[in-house]
């Protein structure tokens, strides 16, 4: 906190339509992502991190989903307020996005060069050749082996590291303020993911942009971000620096993730999983939304906790916070 | 040593490679290339690639669900795939998989009590009270209620559903259970719930696993001794332990670097393999690894290393070590 | 027993709930009607030819001077019974053939496929044209002409239903348990591979009586003096200019209940589609 924000959220509540009528994914969300580094946002699967991400560029699944609530404060203007071609100008330009499956968001039936040259021409008006000439840079900035003859594969002819390259080369093209990479190495194996966190950490630097990197692995949020926050059940419940937040968890919640962790209790250390499992949105209890599987409930947690500053910019949703 | 519950000699398995070999003679994908290693009784033993590596074409090949190309598993000493009906009938009664998706991997038109008492109908066991009586038994073992028996899966999480999966591996009183990636599919803190089952499992019931999976620090936890695959081949062979504090093959040691730690005070220095990995269909001559590896020589190039003993219990297939 | 529950939704679908009213109500009448039936539908009457729809006669009477209304209430049972045979007629080996195939594919596979699609590359009404040519015309003739017409059309949806299902990890496992082919098919592939075909199947109905009715329109399929309903459009033929009712109201009856199996059939589609069963 303290320096500026890129990105500051508040109050953000998104809902879907369901059968059970509409249900929110995310509800009373506030964040401020820091300038210029790679936050971190952390949670299980339904938590609601990516229908976040997807707030924040309007790109919600309709009719079936929409903003119900909150702001979205992003140079200076709400996002959730501009007019929808004023918004498709940010989005691939200001604040740009790469997803777990780069197969998926790559057209599969046209050159991968072709479509980082479009997005070069398409927002930074460059001339066919020049935007040739750029998509080969970028190619060769993402670590493409032998980038220029790539530009004319298609994308199956690409591995799964290397289209990830290739949407992250897209997602540079027009030097976004803020990149939001949701998931970008869980389709990955472990080496190519070490790769591309590697890259992605690079580039964060060279370009100085801000790098939302949202992830349900404790492990790649350590080696990549300086802080993070941990979601629960479209809350945010802790957010801390990332030595901080690994030393002394607050949240019961995150506390239980680490307890739950392999690789955190070492070898013929003990597991001890979080009992139960995440309840349906619709069917949350009042107050805290973790209070059914808490292992230190008690009578407040009927109320909402309140956003308690346990140290110097390490923050707990929780009446009894650890730490 | 003990005497190896299940032992792989020389295994291939090759499959007939799909359309990208068309016209280029007979192109065989190399799923499985000369794998050798034994399983003791009551162990953990690990099987740890990344995908395409051929660990889960290993896990079929030990449980006969599909013949090897070449070489053999031997399970108590004797050839299964020369196991005689009854045999095998037996076979598949003490060697039972664990699969990765808790969703595909039950009829969802089916009940819970139904899918669970089918290991049992097939193989002839109690009438239909017994068999009532121990898929209670079961839902209990595997931490659900006996009224779960009257549900149909989808009423289930994925973690439950990964529960029903293993109450049913379990009806016909295995002895061996390959887990193929069986937490994968799961979320972390659901995750650590099925860990500490199978664990408590094989303690009650003496089960030896063979644990296939790509995630380090579950394998790290879990087994006692790893075998690390690359492009169908085993690389290295060692003590949990061991391999976890002094990785020998290049590939087990950038694998192991690779694999984010949850704890950032412990960033160490990652050792960055260039490249992806090579297709199996067109592996490369020599040791499979030498295009990515930095401590590669001419030999590397030329001949394919044997996986041999470097010390007690530790094998390697390396020209360097 | 597979799981019924989602056809609960059945009477969410406004379409759904209507064509389950039609189907019902001609279902009554089928069963109930004869007996209500105010005349004898045999009953000539020469002196009462052609009448206009009267107090006596609510539909009119027939170039005979037989009660229409009676004629079309008899007609609802042959109707309901054409739909239900000769849908169990093309349902029964389609299915089978289809899972033969699909399961157990190689050489039976190409064997009963490559026999389907002879069948198919005849054109429907022409096949069954031929059928009841060689059979001579007459209903059960009929309902066994329109019903091997479809059998491939049931043996294709299964078989390709299987080919995905064989892959199933859920089918695997019961292999990998050393469980036999008659279990994997019967239990685990069947009950998997219905919903299309229980969708089909009631389109099917309504194709089934408009078949029917074609044939018997073509002097095919029912014989005169049967009150089957295109037998009575084909006698009403005639007498389209000067007594429209003849054929008015025995079609009326065709388009209700072929409607009554269309919108069925689709609201089934809709609930048992999968795809749209998330949440």
């Amino acid at each position: 906190m303290g320096a500026a924000a890129v990105l500051s959220i508040s109050g953000l509540r998104t809902e879907f339509r369901t059968r059970r009528g509409p249900v929110a994914a995310v509800d009373g969300l506030d964040l401020e992502l820091p300038a210029g580094e790679t936050f971190g946002l952390v949670g299980e699967s339904g938590c609601g991190k990516s229908v976040t991400a997807l707030s924040i560029l309007r790109l919600l699944p309709r009719p079936a989903g929409r903003v119900a609530a909150g702001s979205i404060r992003f140079e200076g203007e709400d996002l959730l307020a501009l007019p929808e071609a004023a918004m498709r100008r940010i989005r691939g330009n200001r604040i740009s996005m790469i997803f777990q499956e780069p197969m998926t968001s790559l057209n599969p039936v046209l050159p991968v060069g072709f479509q980082i040259e479009e997005v070069l021409r398409k927002h930074r008006g460059l001339s066919a050749r020049e935007a040739r000439a750029e998509a080969g840079g970028l190619l060769a900035r993402v670590g493409m082996p032998d980038p220029q003859s790539r530009l004319d594969d298609y994308p199956h002819q690409l591995s799964g590291g290397m289209r990830q390259r290739a949407m992250i080369a897209i997602a540079l093209a027009c030097r976004p303020a803020l990149m939001i990479a949701d998931e970008p190495t869980t389709a990955l194996d472990v080496t190519i993911q070490a790769q591309i966190l590697e890259l992605i950490s690079r580039l964060q630097a060279e370009f100085g942009m801000s790098v939302l990197l949202i992830t349900h692995d404790l492990g790649v949020v350590a080696e990549t971000c300086r802080e993070a926050a941990v979601m629960y059940a479209g809350r945010i419940v802790e957010r801390a620096a990332v030595a901080r937040l690994y030393a002394r968890p607050a949240h019961p919640y995150t506390v239980g993730l680490f307890r739950s962790l392999p690789r955190a209790v070492g070898r013929g250390g003990k597991l001890t999983p979080i009992p139960g499992t995440v309840p349906h949105p619709a069917e949350l209890p009042p107050g805290c939304a973790f209070q059914e599987r808490c292992f230190q409930r008690h009578a407040a947690c009927r109320e909402d906790p309140p956003w308690a500053e346990v140290a110097t910019g390490h923050f707990a949703r929780c009446w009894k916070p650890l730490g | 040593m003990a005497e190896a519950l299940l032992q792989a000699e020389g295994l291939v398995k090759h499959y007939p490679a799909g359309r990208s070999g068309l016209g280029r003679g007979r192109a065989v994908v190399r799923a499985v290339d000369g794998v050798s290693f034994e399983i003791l009784p009551g162990e953990t033993f690990g099987i740890v690639g990344e995908s395409g590596c051929g660990k889960s074409t290993l896990g079929r090949l030990l449980l006969r669900f599909e013949p090897p190309t070449a070489g053999r598993v031997l399970y108590e000493g004797r050839d299964v795939c020369g196991f005689d009906a009854r045999r095998l009938k037996a076979f598949r009664r003490e060697a039972q998989i664990i699969y990765q998706d808790p969703y595909s991997s039950l009829n969802p038109r089916r009940r819970v009590g139904e899918l669970i008492a089918e290991p049992l109908e097939i193989h002839g066991i109690g009438g239909p009270a017994e068999r009532r009586e121990r898929v209670a038994a079961l839902l209990g073992e595997v931490g659900l209620r006996p009224e779960h028996a009257r549900r149909f899966p989808h009423e289930f999480s994925g973690g439950q559903r990964q529960r029903i999966v293993i109450a049913r591996a379990l009806a016909l009183q295995p002895r061996f259970i390959v887990a193929d990636e069986p937490v994968s599919a799961l979320d972390v803190s659901i995750q650590a719930q099925v860990i500490n089952l199978l664990r408590e499992l094989q303690e009650r019931f003496r089960l030896t696993y063979a644990f296939i999976s790509h995630d380090l620090g579950l394998v790290e936890y879990l087994a006692d001794r790893v075998g690390v695959m690359y492009l169908g081949r085993l690389v290295e062979v060692a003590p949990c332990a061991a391999i976890c504090a002094d990785p020998l093959h290049p590939y087990t040691e950038a694998l192991w670097s690779a694999a984010p730690m949850p704890d950032p005070a412990a960033r160490r220095r990652r050792i960055l393999l260039a490249g992806d990995v090579p297709s199996p269909i067109r592996p490369p001559p020599g040791c499979a690894f030498h295009p990515r590896c930095r401590e590669a020589f001419d030999r590397c190039r030329e001949e394919a290393p044997l996986l041999r003993e470097v010390a007690p219990g530790r094998r390697v297939a390396c020209h360097n070590r | 027993m597979p799981s019924w529950e989602p056809l609960a939704g059945l009477w969410r679908s406004r379409s759904a709930a209507l064509g389950l009213g039609l189907i019902a109500f001609v279902l009554g009448v089928a069963l109930f009607g004869p007996a209500v039936a105010p005349h004898d539908p045999f009953r000539t009457a020469p002196l009462e030819r052609l009448a206009a729809p009267s107090a006596a006669h609510p539909f009119g009477t027939d170039s005979l001077g037989r009660d229409i209304l009676s004629r079309v209430i008899h007609g609802a049972r042959i109707s309901i019974l054409i739909g239900l045979i000769s849908v169990s007629i093309s349902l029964f080996p389609g299915t089978l053939l289809g899972l033969l195939a699909g399961y157990f594919g190689g050489r039976l596979d190409s064997v009963i496929m490559r026999a389907m699609d002879m069948l198919l590359a005849f054109p429907a009404i022409l096949l069954a044209i031929f059928i009841t040519a060689i059979l001579g015309p007459s209903l059960p003739n009929t309902m066994i002409a329109v019903g091997v017409v479809y059998i491939p059309h049931y043996a294709r949806i299964v078989r390709s239903s299987v080919l995905a299902l064989k892959e199933q990890l859920f089918v695997q496992a019961i292999a990998h348990l050393g469980g036999g082919h008659g279990r994997i098919l019967f239990r685990h592939v069947l009950p998997n591979a219905l919903p299309p075909i229980i969708v089909y199947a009631t389109l099917g109905m309504g194709t089934a009586v408009l078949q029917a009715a074609a044939l018997g329109f073509l002097g095919l399929g029912a014989q005169p003096p049967q009150p089957e309903w295109g037998v009575m459009l084909s006698e009403g033929r005639q007498y389209l200019q000067i007594a429209p009712h003849v054929a008015a109201f025995p079609g009326g009856a065709i388009f209700i209940l072929v409607l009554g199996f269309n919108l069925l059939g689709d609201g089934l589609r809709d609930v048992l589609d999968p795809t749209l069963r998330a949440l």
